[in-house]
């Protein structure tokens, strides 16, 4: 019983494998979208000024914006090792993540500004239009996230590394060429002998 | 033989999904059919998907940015789906029963869409080339038709 624990690592060695960013775009799309349908219920509901004022919707699209602009960029091209230097370069792609990020803060502070400034400050009767707003910002800022931050480019490298490697990768007959190639790619890797993990 | 009775499979289910769908609308305590509109998320479900495989330069790879883009917006269409029948029926257009019916039937035709376009084995090599032969899909190749 003693340390049974020990051999469970901690997300470092998750094998998520070639999954990972087909998740990562999931959970990202189910953020994003349910974000959307929230604020969408909300506006069907109450259509009055009163009671939900048109102009709290600028803050999700300042969200959508901000979400756009923070995909629009691979960590690859931030960190300069990309192949390609893009229309601006390293330092473009950095200011346009500044301002992306910059931006995704700045309307989740502003939907929590919309939620207690406009409506629980002012003691409204009804609430639900202001908790719509934040939890809409909330879904769409960390569906963002997931989709930046979820997925690994790795994936995509390892389609280059395995045009490399293809000569020693038989094609099978069977058409089922790509997991067979890839986990013989995947063994021909060192192990790192800290983590236990491939690369 | 597998392949046909994966087809007949998928149109069961799909018809399945379809009488959910009606039964969400033409039941006599319900009889609203606003909750057909569905079918366009339906129809248009599986567009990201035809558009990525077209794009992407090999179908081979383990992933890509534009597939990836592709199941976001499949999943986002899949997601309206699901809450437009939500949305109705909490502004009262729908009863709740209409829409539990609506949601059953959504998940599964989109199983039924769905499956096939990500384990293209069910029903086969839908891919044939020019000349009528169809595509053996080796991994160093992106067109493996002269192979």
């Amino acid at each position: 019983m003693s340390g049974f624990l020990e051999g469970m690592r901690c997300s470092e060695c998750v094998d998520w494998g070639e999954k990972r960013n087909t998740i990562a775009s999931v959970a990202a799309g189910v953020l994003f979208f349910t974000g959307w349908w929230i604020i969408i219920d909300a506006a069907v509901i109450y259509p009055t000024m009163e009671d939900f004022n048109h102009s709290y919707h600028a803050c999700g699209v300042i969200a959508t914006i901000a979400f756009l602009m923070i995909n629009a960029v691979s960590n690859g091209q931030v960190r300069g090792d990309s192949y390609s230097e893009g229309c601006l370069g390293q330092t473009g792609a950095r200011i346009w993540l500044f301002i992306g990020f910059m931006l995704a803060f700045g309307s989740l502070i502003a939907s929590m500004w919309i939620l207690f400034g406009g409506y629980v400050a002012k003691e409204k009767p009804i609430v639900y239009p202001g908790i719509a707003v934040f939890f809409q910002n909330a879904f769409i800022f960390f569906g963002g996230l997931v989709f930046k931050f979820g997925r690994t480019e790795d994936l995509w490298l390892l389609l280059t590394a395995s045009r490399f490697v293809m000569p020693f990768c038989k094609p099978p007959e069977s058409g089922l060429g790509l997991p067979l190639c890839n986990t013989e790619i995947m063994r021909t890797l060192p192990v790192s002998a800290t983590t236990g993990c491939y690369g | 033989m597998a392949g046909v009775k994966a087809l007949v499979a998928l149109s069961f289910s799909g018809a399945i999904g379809l009488t959910f769908l009606m039964l969400g609308c033409a039941l006599e305590d319900y009889g609203v059919y606003w909750p057909l509109f569905v079918l366009i998320f339906h129809a248009i479900s599986p567009i990201p998907h035809f558009i990525a495989k077209r794009v992407t330069y090999d179908s081979d790879a383990t992933s890509s940015a534009c597939r990836e883009l592709a199941y976001f917006f499949t999943t986002g269409i899949v997601v309206s789906a699901f809450g437009f029948p939500v949305i109705l029926a909490r502004v009262a257009v729908i009863k709740w029963g209409a829409c539990g019916l609506v949601l059953a039937g959504n998940a599964v035709i989109f199983l039924t869409i769905q499956v096939p376009l990500h384990s293209p084995r069910i029903i086969g090599p839908i891919q044939s080339c020019r000349n009528g032969e169809t595509q053996v899909r080796y991994m160093h190749t992106a067109h493996s038709c002269d192979i």
